[in-house]
């Protein structure tokens, strides 16, 4: 009998014996409640995990429809109607609510441990952006059960198909607010990840000793937190196009381009974003499996950070070729696109040079690592023709392009994460996978894939998007054969299924370490690690069996689940049913209530972590560091609201002087108090910072008033402009749509400002803070300048310009 | 830092923002010579606050990377928005 099971016995003895006197030994929460309010990295690491599975099913049972319905012309298995939703809503449900959150269920899980941190910089934060994420996801599916059915615009939400006009149904609605919720958890997360990374290594943890997978979750989380803003503001105008009428993609000002430049500088990072994490996997993989130390790891992480990072940003328009964009513009596009198959290159080259010469042993992960480098390969070949202007002009909207991406988005992201599945799982369970199974599901799933998505590369005429073909036109018997090659796909998943579960419950004991890595999330001691690195990744040939890094549990709380289930259900309501809204918004408001009082009276306390590895933020505090990449994300948000209003400034050629409808002089009153209302925000930090408390509360509340008053204003002003004859509205036309547009995601700033200056307000009055404690002051007057920044732009451009 | 700069730096403000308006006020809309003033105006005022209210001047220089390399992004946006629609 092995010890893990020896442990186990002794431990159904004593639950026997507790039984049998009716006492506990230590309080516990219920197993339930201890995974619905935990804010522990490990747990939320695996409620993405089986949240992104559940996904998973759904967007699998949808694809299988699909490839059902096309196997033979003129089917009749789904209407048009249906087929669009299920190709929609598979494309969401796979690109946002399985992958990527897979490769986040592995970042939580892991990163913290490969640097030797307790937790992730904000556990609370980083639960919201799982219940976010996972809540989304129901208002999402919610879509399939209102009149008009679920999002039928496809993956990318294509404006003006998504308009009132073209799908009025409640489906599309709830998608956009669905994608809201998913923006805010990527933010949130990328953010807490970034943090962690940047401030929490754990001593002698440079940078350079970072292992490989962190280093590619850093750049994935980069990627999002200036990525997802875009398309935050574009999923907002959207929802108010489709709710209050405004006119941001349904008039020929702002068009179905300025929808595919929001969406796109967001979707093209994206694609990264899901490959990543299952290539920063696959480099670990084969160093281990190769038994060398990853080759040119330098070259590597140089590629990610100054190749694949910004180029991703700046080839994004190749999505864009037939949208009748700047001709220059498309073809800079083309170049850059091509540049940026070097960083790609020099990664798949490195992996490759790392086992030339290596003892590789082909397990189940090495074998999933190699499956992903080859269609990596393989999606990259026809991905490079693809970002020529001319063949694109050709290919563009076919199934040779459906094909291409899947290569990158399913071959490379799903093959490397289920290695990492095979890798990393035993650590979580220290069970161990029948490894004749494991090849058997990577055998079965490599070839149906292939049988799946190659024969889709020669489908050079058929258009992507149709729910069926005529026999004449030849594309049934390769329909047939991808059909064929959808369902070995997917049923060869029961294999995955069933090594899980293997692995979860009864797999052979294997302890914690069973390929023997000497890296910190499988022995627990990083100061060995940075003490005997590069000496890492050569697999010893017995387990070492390190056991668990020393970790603090962090405690629970129940706002981050009461603020997403109250925000998903308001939104299902704000679609379907006024009490249901209603319910979501009291559910939602006392989440809030319940987090500020935790943080008033200090009841969510977090322990503090020892000082490590932060260059080249020695000096700055992990909070610090978070409000600026919180400012970060939100200098984007602004940035692409402003570029949205410039776009349209641009593209209509007559726009009524600001004179001949507002009130110049008002808005410049009201301009000069939000500014002070900045100075006297400075003058509060600079009284606690001079222990003069009375001074903070009166100069906060200074502030307060001042902030109060231009909110008060501008809301007279919004009543004189509704007022005007003829009135002027949000559906009067681009300039109405605009002005209110900005002016209230601003004004929703200033009411976040002001909430949380009751909070400081409060905490200060009750002696809260004092010279050496006002951590929170001087985040908030970060805040409260970065709102005053952005009003230093909207003030000319929609008063004086 | 000394409060008296503070409050220069937000009479600046103030000046610079009525300012804005006078030439928004004195010179005929559309002249593209009066919407780069304008426009550079706010920008030292951004630039005011970012220094003075955020202190990024009188924090380490480490600090301002989180800002300058967002403004790489922010720059990419804008060019390619309002570029792509030039033919």
């Amino acid at each position: 009998m092995s010890v893990e099971d020896r442990l186990d016995a002794i431990e159904k003895r004593l639950g026997n014996i507790e039984k049998h006197l009716g006492v506990r030994r230590r309080p516990q929460a219920s197993w339930l409640k201890s995974w619905l309010l935990t804010t522990d990295h490990k747990q939320v690491g695996i409620l993405y995990f089986v949240t992104a599975f559940y996904f998973l099913f759904i967007g699998g049972i949808l694809a299988l429809l699909m490839r059902t319905q096309l196997a033979y012309p003129q089917s009749t298995l789904l209407t048009s109607a249906a087929y669009n939703q299920a190709v929609s809503m598979h494309g969401l449900i796979m690109v946002l609510w399985f992958l990527s959150p897979l490769g986040a269920a592995f970042a939580n899980y892991f990163v913290p441990l490969q640097i030797g941190a307790k937790d992730v910089a904000f556990p609370r934060f980083n639960a919201f952006s799982y219940w976010m994420y996972a809540f989304g996801g129901v208002v999402a599916l919610a879509g399939f059960f209102v009149p008009g059915g679920a999002a039928a615009a496809g993956w990318t939400n294509y404006a003006p198909l998504s308009s009132k006009l073209f799908l009025p149904g409640g489906g599309e609605s709830l998608i956009g607010l669905a994608l809201l919720m998913m923006w805010g958890s990527l933010t949130m997360g990328s953010v807490n990840l970034i943090t962690t990374m940047l401030s929490m290594r754990a001593p002698g943890m440079t940078w350079m000793k970072v292992p490989t997978f962190t280093w590619f979750t850093l750049v994935t989380q980069l990627l999002l937190l200036w990525s997802v803003p875009s398309i935050f503001s574009g999923t907002l105008a959207l929802i108010v196009d489709r709710s209050l009428g405004s006119l941001f993609f349904v008039s020929s000002g702002g068009s179905s381009v300025l929808w595919d430049h929001m969406w796109w500088f967001f979707g093209h990072p994206e694609v990264y974003v899901v490959i990543l994490p299952g290539l920063g996997a696959a480099a670990e993989i084969i160093s281990v499996f190769s038994g060398r130390p990853l080759y040119a790891k330098k070259a590597i992480i140089l590629s990610l950070m100054f190749g694949m990072l910004p180029f991703s940003f700046a080839i994004y328009g190749h999505h864009m070729f037939l949208t009748g964009i700047d001709a220059l513009q498309r073809e800079i596009f083309t170049v850059n696109t091509e540049i940026n198959t070097l960083p790609s290159g020099m990664v798949v080259i490195c992996f490759a040079a790392t086992m030339i010469g290596g003892a590789i042993k082909f397990k189940t992960p090495m074998l999933m690592a190699l499956g992903s480098i080859a269609t990596f390969v393989i999606g990259g070949i026809t991905g490079v023709f693809d970002s020529s202007l001319f063949l694109d002009v050709q290919l563009r909207g076919t199934y040779q392009v459906v094909s291409h991406f899947h290569y990158i988005m399913v071959g490379t992201a799903e093959f490397a994460l289920f290695g990492a599945i095979y890798y990393w799982m035993p650590r979580w369970t220290g069970r161990m996978y029948n490894e004749a199974v494991g090849k058997l599901h990577f055998i079965l799933s490599f070839v149906f894939f292939n049988i799946l998505f190659f024969p889709m590369t020669f489908l050079l005429d058929m258009p992507r998007r149709i729910y069926t073909y005529a026999p004449a036109t030849g594309w049934g018997p390769f329909n047939l054969i991808e059909t064929i090659g959808a369902w070995g796909f997917g049923l060869a998943q029961i294999l995955l299924l069933y090594v899980m579960i293997e692995m979860a419950t009864f797999g052979k004991r294997c302890g914690k370490n069973p390929w023997g890595v000497n890296s910190p999330e499988w022995t627990g001691d990083v100061e060995s690690y940075v003490k005997n690195y590069p000496a890492v990744y050569t697999t010893q040939s017995s387990a070492l069996d390190g056991g668990a890094p020393a970790h603090v549990s962090t405690p629970l709380n129940a706002s981050p689940l009461m603020i997403s289930a109250g925000l998903g259900m308001a939104f299902i309501g704000l679609v379907t049913s006024l009490p249901l809204l209603l319910v979501g918004i009291v559910v939602g408001v006392w989440g809030v209530g319940t987090w500020f009082k935790d943080d008033l009276y200090g009841l969510f306390k977090v322990p503090e972590e020892p000082i490590g590895e932060r260059w080249p933020f020695n000096h700055m505090s992990h909070v610090r560091v978070g409000v600026w990449l919180a400012l970060a994300g939100e200098m984007i948000l602004f940035t692409a609201i402003i570029g949205s209003y410039l776009f349209i400034r641009e593209n209509v050629p007559i726009w009524p002087p600001p004179a001949s409808i507002h009130n110049i002089r008002l808005a410049t009153f009201n301009s000069l108090l939000l500014f002070s209302s900045g100075m006297t925000a400075f003058l509060a930090l600079h009284s606690i910072r001079n222990e003069n408390r009375n001074g903070m509360v009166g100069w906060l509340g200074a502030t307060f008033a001042l902030a109060g008053s231009f909110l008060a204003i501008k809301i007279v002003e919004w009543f004189q402009l509704l007022n005007l004859n003829p009135p002027f509205t949000i559906a009067s036309g681009l300039p109405g749509s605009t002005y209110y547009f900005m002016t209230g995601i601003h004004a929703v700033h200033i009411m976040v400002g002001l909430a949380f200056m009751v909070f400081l307000i409060t905490k200060g009055i009750q002696g809260g803070f004092s010279k050496t404690n006002h951590d929170a002051l001087t985040y908030f007057t970060l805040y409260w300048a970065f709102v005053d920044i952005v009003w230093v732009f909207l003030f000319p451009l929609l008063y004086l310009i | 830092m000394r409060i008296a700069s503070m409050i220069m730096v937000w009479v600046y403000i103030l000046l610079a923002t009525v300012l804005e308006v006078i030439v928004a006020s004195v010179f005929p809309a559309g002249w593209v010579l009066r919407d780069t003033v304008i426009s550079v105006i706010a920008l030292s005022v951004a630039a005011a606050i970012v220094m003075f209210y955020m202190e990024l001047k009188y924090q380490p220089r480490w600090e301002s990377l989180f800002l300058l390399i967002t403004l790489f992004f922010v720059g990419d946006l804008i060019l390619i928005w309002t570029a792509s629609l030039t033919h």
